[in-house]
């Protein structure tokens, strides 16, 4: 009883359950969701120029937008994002409360009612849409409401202003603020004034601005799309997929492979990450089919189940030489999401900079260079332009020599005889390699992995490639023998209780249990 | 004493404040690098200043001293060639018909260098025009997010102001805006997507057309007004995009088909034209003569191959009754190229009936992608035609409309970075000689351009300001679009 009281006494101090609420969102964002704050951070272009900042303050909402797109360039830092997110969502249940407390006169109902809006902040902003603009808008309002609570003279007048103020400032919040002034007034007049007020300013900001009223009414930039796009990812796969993409960034591909093991990639656009770490560790034929492909879309694909994750494509395409398609692939990441985004610039400027395109990377470099966490490698690039030693870095000589090099149309269902050029031009282009056979496997056109590997028959081949042959050979003659290729006793034993299996017809389940991570499984489920 | 304390401190604040001089200077038989490159250009005297940098990034401080034969000064003093609005004005306003020497001192690296200086040449032709409308949008190909829209910009000052942003109409695409010659009063424009429609101002009115019908290739596309306002022909197109793999060529846009039809304004009526419908041809660009006699277009064979490398195009003209809004039946091939192994687009009648421009291109149908297409100028009374390799650069230079008096063309050209389209403005003299073009001023060009991840495309002149204001636009494109006939 003792202790139960003294709970209750502990939960009545406001700033505990306050500091509760702070960590549990720290913890949230920074442990569970740091996918997201690096994605948030990689969509956006903050640059520190006036012509940056004019583009903000231009409309109803703008500087919010402003402070907003400032403090997500720290992002950059996942731990320092997790913090920002946790104190914009905590301000919200400190300030909410706040304000509720006085006109409640309850504790109780207060601190709920401020809990249940700023966890509906925190839901939003799991929203791969979400900008930190709207935590930032309601911050204003609330601060906005506790200000005029300490207005004692002209009091409506100071309410028309504070209302124009926190419109220009933070957007359609300004909605809360005349609600809470007229709840506050109850008079006729207050509430007539600024009910006019309210509706008044998105209509005459829609004469100034080319903004829909309805989005003058709902926030111009609360979130970076308004109206809602065709998504078949859950939260959960978004998330997978942001960590695959963020670790694919920084070429992270012993971590892309060690995450796999634990957390198998959902999404097509995870799935691509993975196997482009596999290829760059050399081992995407040994183990393309133990993640569950999702057909050739796994290996390249410009769709995604998600639709703003289409970045890792542009990865894909980097790093097997096609870049012209990487190029293509980032600017469609920034037109998808609205906005200009840092890594699609550093991408551009790589692809202009394999390309030989001086002028253009001297200009992503230009703009990179008012960036904080972007500077230092926009001065490299420039030097790099500069000294006319554009393939100074390892990786831009080694793209450069294998890349595809000639003008040509291939649409995605023919994409691998562009992979069959590169090879045909380059001979250290083993990624275009394992990806051609790759595409081959997972096509299923044993025909044609068969044409590329005769006269290799004394090289020990990759596990998927023996099993493609294997199933090839088995199809066609009796027995095993005068086989060319050398095939591990393993995988033929293997490949025997296979066959045996699904003559057999077992269950579906168990054959999925046992031989899942097969080529055979494979090839004979998607037929 | 208090007096004599202001005046010291005055004193020294305008030491302090006062520009570095050049000392020790170093002299240069070389031009000066500048940004952009203005060197030798010929202008109107109704334009901005030529404000420009000095290309090295080194230099913190230029003198630029212009100078013109009445030996009238203007010189100024700062990190870049940045010219009083009013002082260049009356400066240029005074060197009409004249050359104007240029002599720029820059300081890098702690050394002044005095450079060989250039000349800027007034022509004694006005640009009346107040200004022009251009597109601005992402060198992106299918996808629109980014804000993209049509802006207006005054010749005179740097102001640009927009017409139309996607931001008001759900991101959606807003393309071919078209002019009566520089009229603001007579304007043809697309919406696309979602309550998409052409958008037509003549005589007072605006109004939105639905353009689709079920016996036409497509909606409306690329735009030309009959001299009197009556007619505008339009090219239907069932346009595709398609993506190179390799190199710095990146888009191909062509046409599976293409037509021309005949739009009468007042009837609301678009007029099949039998002749320019052939399914085994494509049709497009097309365009009225001055006169308003003429039909100019492109036009070329479908290919045996059907590869789109063999799709080329020639000029030709046919006749047009402007009783009837009908193309007569016999075509006359103007210019043939596809023989020869290239193709023509965009062409543009100078308004004096003098001259025609096009841009021509190893093949297809949108030279904005292809860096070897340039400009040409066909000389319709001798038929000869001139390579203009003053104006055209190893970029992709396209997309040039006509002053009103026939003197100027302004044009887009990737030949600044090789991706972002930017606009140039040429003279042309009564003998048909162009000048080196100039890029359009912008108050600090440098910061401008390295900032401005935007394309200029589908440039006009314009006469005076758009009047027409975005609500009304806006208002025009969520209500109910007019439905055409088709005859």
């Amino acid at each position: 009883m003792v202790l139960v009281e003294g709970t209750l006494r502990l939960l009545k101090k406001a700033y505990i359950i306050s500091l509760v609420f702070f960590v549990a969102a720290l913890l949230f964002w920074g442990v569970c969701y740091r996918g997201h704050i690096s994605f948030a951070e990689e969509q956006q272009l903050f640059l520190f120029t006036s012509d940056y900042f004019q583009t903000f303050v231009g409309h109803p909402g703008g500087l919010v937008e402003y402070v907003g797109a400032f403090l997500t360039q720290f992002f950059f830092q996942p731990w320092i994002g997790a913090l920002i997110m946790a104190l914009c969502i905590s301000l919200v249940q400190i300030l909410s409360y706040r304000v509720l407390v006085r006109f409640l006169k309850s504790y109780w109902i207060a601190i709920v009612l401020s809990i249940v809006l700023a966890s509906l902040i925190w839901l939003f902003m799991t929203n791969i849409y979400a900008l930190l603009s709207l935590p930032l808008s309601l911050i204003c309002a609330f601060v906005a409401m506790i200000l005029y609570s300490l207005v004692k003279r002209y009091k409506l007048l100071c309410a028309i202003i504070m209302s124009i103020i926190l419109y220009y400032i933070a957007g359609p919040v300004h909605f809360l603020f005349v609600g809470f002034v007229i709840c506050k007034e109850c008079t006729l007049l207050s509430s007539v004034v600024m009910c006019i007020a309210a509706v008044a300013l998105p209509i005459i900001a829609s004469f100034l601005v080319q903004y829909p009223i309805i989005e003058l009414m709902t926030g111009v930039g609360y979130q970076r799309v308004h109206f809602s796009v065709q998504n078949d990812a859950s939260l959960d796969d978004e998330e997978q997929a942001m960590r695959y993409s963020h670790l694919a960034r920084y070429r992270r591909w012993g971590d892309i492979i060690e995450m796999a093991a634990s957390e198998k990639p959902v999404d097509l656009s995870s799935q691509q990450c993975l196997n482009l770490a596999l290829a760059q560790k050399g081992v995407l034929l040994d183990k393309l089919f133990e993640f569950a492909p999702k057909g050739v879309s796994s290996l390249i694909s410009d769709e995604s189940d998600c639709a703003p994750l289409i970045f890792p494509v542009s990865e894909v395409y980097y790093h097997i030489g096609m870049v012209t398609k990487s190029e293509h692939a980032a600017f469609n990441s920034q037109e998808v999401m609205h906005s200009f985004s840092s890594r699609a610039f550093i991408r551009m400027a790589e692809c202009a900079l394999l390309h030989g395109e001086k002028g253009l990377v001297s200009k992503y470099a230009h703009s990179l260079e008012k960036t904080l966490y972007y500077k230092k490698w926009a001065i490299h690039l420039k030097e790099a332009v500069a000294e006319d030693n554009l393939l100074s870095n390892k990786e831009w000589r080694t793209i450069k020599s294998y890349m595809l090099n000639e003008t040509g149309i291939y649409s995605d269902e023919h994409i691998y005889l562009a992979l069959a050029k590169i090879i045909d031009n380059a001979n250290n282009a083993q990624l275009a390699h394992d990806y051609l056979v790759a595409y081959l496997l997972l096509k299923c056109e044993v025909e044609k992995i068969e044409m590329m590997y005769a006269g290799r028959e004394d090289v020990q081949l990759p596990r998927y490639v023996q099993e493609a042959l294997l199933y090839s050979w088995m199809q066609r003659n009796p027995s095993l023998e005068r086989m060319p290729w050398r095939i591990e006793n393993s995988i033929v034993q293997r490949a025997l209780s296979f066959v045996k299996a699904y003559a057999n017809r077992i269950s579906a389940e168990t054959l999925k249990e046992k031989y899942g991570d097969t080529f055979w499984y494979y090839c004979t489920s998607i037929e | 004493m208090v007096r004599h304390i202001y005046i010291l401190i005055v004193l020294l604040i305008g030491i302090s404040c006062s520009a570095p001089q050049p000392r020790d200077v170093v002299k240069s038989d070389e031009l000066p690098e500048i940004y952009p490159d203005y060197v030798g250009v010929t202008i109107p005297m109704d334009i901005a200043p030529l404000n420009f940098n000095m290309e090295n990034e080194k230099c913190d401080r230029v003198v630029v001293t212009a100078r013109n034969s009445r030996q009238k000064e203007l010189t100024i003093n700062d990190t870049y060639a940045k010219f009083p609005l009013d002082k260049w004005r009356s400066f240029v306003g005074e060197s009409v018909g004249d050359s104007i020497s240029v002599q720029v001192t820059a300081l890098a690296d702690g050394r002044w260098t005095s450079y060989r200086p250039f000349m800027i040449y007034v022509s004694s032709d006005s640009l009346s025009e107040y200004g022009l409308t251009y597109r601005r949008v992402l060198p992106t190909y299918d996808i629109y997010g980014i804000k993209m829209g049509i802006y207006e910009r005054n010749l005179l000052t740097f102001e640009e102001t927009p017409i139309i942003e996607s931001s008001l109409i759900n991101k959606q695409c807003v393309n071919c805006h078209v002019p009566n010659v520089s009229s603001v009063e007579d304007i043809s424009m697309h919406i696309r997507g979602e309550n998409g429609g052409t958008y037509i101002k003549h005589g007072g009115k605006e109004e939105m057309l639905d353009t689709k019908a079920d016996s036409l290739l497509s909606a409306c596309v690329y735009a030309y007004w009959h001299p009197s306002g009556k007619y505008i022909a339009y090219s239907l197109n069932t346009t595709r995009q398609s993506f190179h793999i390799g190199t710095t060529k990146r888009v191909e846009v062509y046409d599976q088909a293409s037509d021309i039809i005949v739009y009468d304004v007042q009837k609301h009526e678009i007029v099949k034209q039998p002749v320019l419908m052939i399914d085994t041809v494509f049709e497009t660009y097309p365009v009225f003569s001055p006169c308003g006699k003429y039909l100019y277009y492109c036009s070329a064979l479908f290919p045996e191959d059907k590869k789109l490398e063999s799709v080329r195009y020639d000029l030709c003209r046919v006749s047009f009754d402007e009783a009837t809004g009908l193309v007569g039946n016999d075509i006359d091939t103007l210019v043939y190229v596809s023989g020869n192994g290239t193709s023509i687009a965009h062409p543009r009648p100078s308004y004096d009936g003098r001259y025609l421009m096009y841009a021509e291109s190893d093949y297809g149908t949108f030279p904005i992608w292809h860096d070897e297409a340039d400009l040409r100028l066909l000389d319709l009374q001798s038929g000869n035609i001139d390579s203009l390799r003053v104006v055209n650069s190893s970029m992709s230079d396209s997309y040039h409309t006509w002053s009103e008096n026939s003197r100027w063309f302004v044009f887009t050209s990737r030949r600044d970075d090789g991706l972002h389209t930017r606009l140039y403005i040429s003279h042309i003299d009564e003998h048909g000689c162009a000048a080196k073009p100039f890029m359009l001023p912008q108050e600090n060009p440098l910061e401008y351009y390295q900032s401005l991840f935007y394309s200029y495309n589908t440039p006009h002149f314009i006469s005076s300001e758009i009047t027409s204001s975005h609500r009304r636009l806006y208002g025009l494109v969520k209500g109910e679009h007019k439905k055409v006939y088709v005859r």
